[in-house]
């Protein structure tokens, strides 16, 4: 489509070929990054917590992770792969001001990897669950379901995120500081699981 | 049950400082007006933004402990509470193993950096309030913004110094002492630049001036029993008394108190369009500025000779002859809490009924006082201000007076320029 001072209106541009408008402020972005600070000290106080609480007393207890958490870390990386797929192509057209199909469709398959992650954990403390391993069954279970649980409820924060970027997609009045502020949420989520994985794997 | 809603109260409230946290450092980062570079900023502004900076990683840690505090409250997890706890003569059997010293770790992570959140701005606010009454800018403005981000560096490594007597290694305590006492470095530049500054200025003595020299006394007089209460050994003894108490109400509880007010008289009249009464604001600074040392000061003799903190009521023989000072204390904070019966007067009736505000009242340079009193919708009703100047171009001739707004495209001899002639 070339382009035109005043798309004329924006729900007669097929999805295929919506405008991306060039940036205007960083805001988004380094809010991201703020934020990121934030998200980085809390988890960072919750780990020295879980050190020096295991070290406090001798009722820490071992328990085997269920095998589906693999599963779901493998499915948080591709999820990540796919938004890179999709970031990728937007890059590529924003010269041109169009976004192609398959970076369209490697953003929806994004979202459905991401709501299959926090699926797979709810099966993964389901499963604890049914082998008796509650919240408060020990120090080392309610750590793992604290820290779990809580990197969930931030996936699903960066879930908003992409119905977010997808909804002002299909307006046709996304900008690129908000995609790239919504990737690095997502990246940074799927780090942090990596980070929280061979944490809880070395301490549980 | 109150407890716990106290506990999620908290968690609410640091989920709601992040979140401003975040806002106002992107702000400050991202959306400054054309020509407002970081340096340009009023101090004022680089203050919130430190404090922003402080308060982002302190309520992170404050977050986290709230929640496991909440899990341990509802959901039978033991994070916190020990074995063989006895609360109200029961003893609490489905928790074990829980380290409350933990919590008190985490606590102080957050409840130092706490103490810099509470006293920043103000700080900020002071030295604003204050270059505007000087007629002058400070020794150097830079300089009080470095003083202010070293005072947020070091502010993360001396949590430790509130818990000499938790039966910590006496090493920790000299690790957590040092920084404490390094921290009154940048305290004491910020303390001497503006005391200096003021040695040959023209002061301008108005309610905002008042409270922000109120400021400066209370800051150095709260410091310097800081001093005593950074060192272990002496800290040993004094912890549990009321010298405590007396250090750190005027440190921080009076001390950001002083810079509230400065910051309402200064700003009031910008905010509602009307000017706050003078001398009604001078009779609250006087009641306010007496009664608190009156309060305050006498804590620091109760300290020392032993007076325990956190009791309810003082029945032990050893502290019957010290109860004429508690009298005269509380007396002290009778008279000091109806004094600010004025001040809400004050605040009330000039709302409505005082002098209509112009639009620079004190003469002042920062963005704020370009727009009418009170400031239109959008603040700049939908334009842009272009800076073009420094915070504190006071002090020169120009064709405004003696300062030039930082808007004002007028191209003046800096002060910096000034001191380079021959």
């Amino acid at each position: 489509m070339a382009a035109t001072l005043q798309p004329p209106s924006i729900a007669k541009i097929p999805l295929e070929v919506r405008r991306v408008k060039p940036f205007d402020s960083e805001a988004p972005s380094t809010g991201v990054w703020v934020g990121l600070a934030a998200i980085t000290m809390t988890f960072a106080a919750f780990t020295s917590a879980m050190v020096v609480r295991q070290g406090s007393a001798n009722d820490w207890r071992h328990f085997p992770f269920p095998t589906i958490l693999y599963i779901n870390t493998l499915t948080l990386i591709l999820s990540s792969v796919t938004l890179q797929i999709a970031r990728q192509g937007f890059v590529l057209t924003d010269q041109a001001a169009t976004i192609a199909k398959p970076a369209m469709n490697a953003l929806y398959g994004t979202l459905v990897l991401g709501c299959g992650f926090v699926i797979g954990q709810y099966m993964a403390w389901h499963e604890l669950r049914s082998e008796g391993v509650y919240l408060s069954s020990a120090p080392s279970s309610s750590f793992f379901y604290v820290f779990t649980v809580l990197h969930a409820l931030h996936v699903i924060g960066g879930l908003c995120g992409l119905l977010y970027v997808i909804s002002k997609l299909r307006r046709g009045v996304l900008r690129r500081s908000t995609l790239d502020a919504a990737s690095r949420y997502w990246h940074f989520m799927a780090i942090l699981w990596l980070y929280l994985l061979l944490l809880l794997w070395m301490r549980i | 049950m109150g407890q716990t809603v106290w506990a999620c109260s908290i968690a609410i409230f640091s989920i709601g400082q992040l979140l401003g946290s975040l806002n106002f450092i992107t702000t400050t980062l991202d959306l400054r007006a054309k020509g407002m570079t970081l340096m340009r900023m009023p101090i004022s502004t680089w203050a919130w933004f430190i404090t922003s900076c402080i308060g982002l990683l302190a309520f992170a840690v404050l977050l986290p402990a709230c929640v496991l505090l909440i899990l341990d409250r509802v959901a039978g997890t033991s994070f916190f509470v020990p074995s063989n706890l006895v609360v109200s003569d029961q003893l609490i059997t489905q928790h074990s193993g829980g380290s409350p010293l933990l919590w008190q770790h985490l606590f102080w992570f957050f409840g130092h950096p706490e103490v810099y959140i509470a006293i920043l701005p103000a700080a900020g606010i002071v030295s604003h309030i204050l270059i505007t009454s000087y007629r002058r800018p400070l020794l150097s403005h830079k300089v009080v913004i470095y003083c202010m981000m070293a005072i947020g560096f070091l502010s993360y490594m001396v949590w430790g110094h509130h818990m000499f007597i938790s039966g910590m290694n006496p090493f920790s305590a000299l690790v957590f002492s040092f920084p404490t006492l390094v921290i009154t470095i940048p305290a004491t530049i910020l303390t001497l630049i503006w005391i200096g500054s003021l040695y040959g200025s023209n002061l301008q003595i108005t309610s905002a001036s008042l409270f922000a020299l109120g400021f400066i006394s209370m800051f150095v007089t709260g410091g310097i029993s800081g001093f005593f209460l950074a060192q272990p050994s002496i800290d040993v003894y004094l912890h549990g008394t009321y010298f405590v108490v007396g250090h750190f109400h005027m440190v921080m509880g009076v001390a950001a108190i002083f810079g509230m007010f400065a910051g309402t008289y200064f700003w009031a009249p910008k905010m509602f369009g009307r000017m706050m009464n003078e001398t009604l604001g001078k009779i609250h600074f006087w009641g306010t500025f007496v009664g608190t040392y009156c309060i305050f000061m006498p804590f620091h003799y109760l300290g020392l000779v032993g007076n325990v903190r956190r009791y309810s009521a003082f029945v032990d023989d050893y502290l019957a002859p010290l109860m004429p000072v508690h009298k005269f204390i509380t007396i002290a904070a009778l008279f000091t809490g109806a004094v600010q019966l004025i001040f809400l007067y004050n605040l009330i009736y000039s709302r409505f009924k005082g002098e209509a505000a112009p639009d620079n009242p004190w003469k002042a340079t920062s963005l704020e006082w370009t727009v009418t009193s009170p400031p239109p919708w959008n603040n700049f009703g939908g334009k842009h201000p272009v800076v073009y100047h420094d915070p504190y171009q006071y002090g020169i001739e120009s064709s405004s007076g003696d300062f030039v707004m930082q808007d004002s495209p007028e191209r003046i001899q800096t002060v910096r320029d000034d001191k380079k002639l021959p």
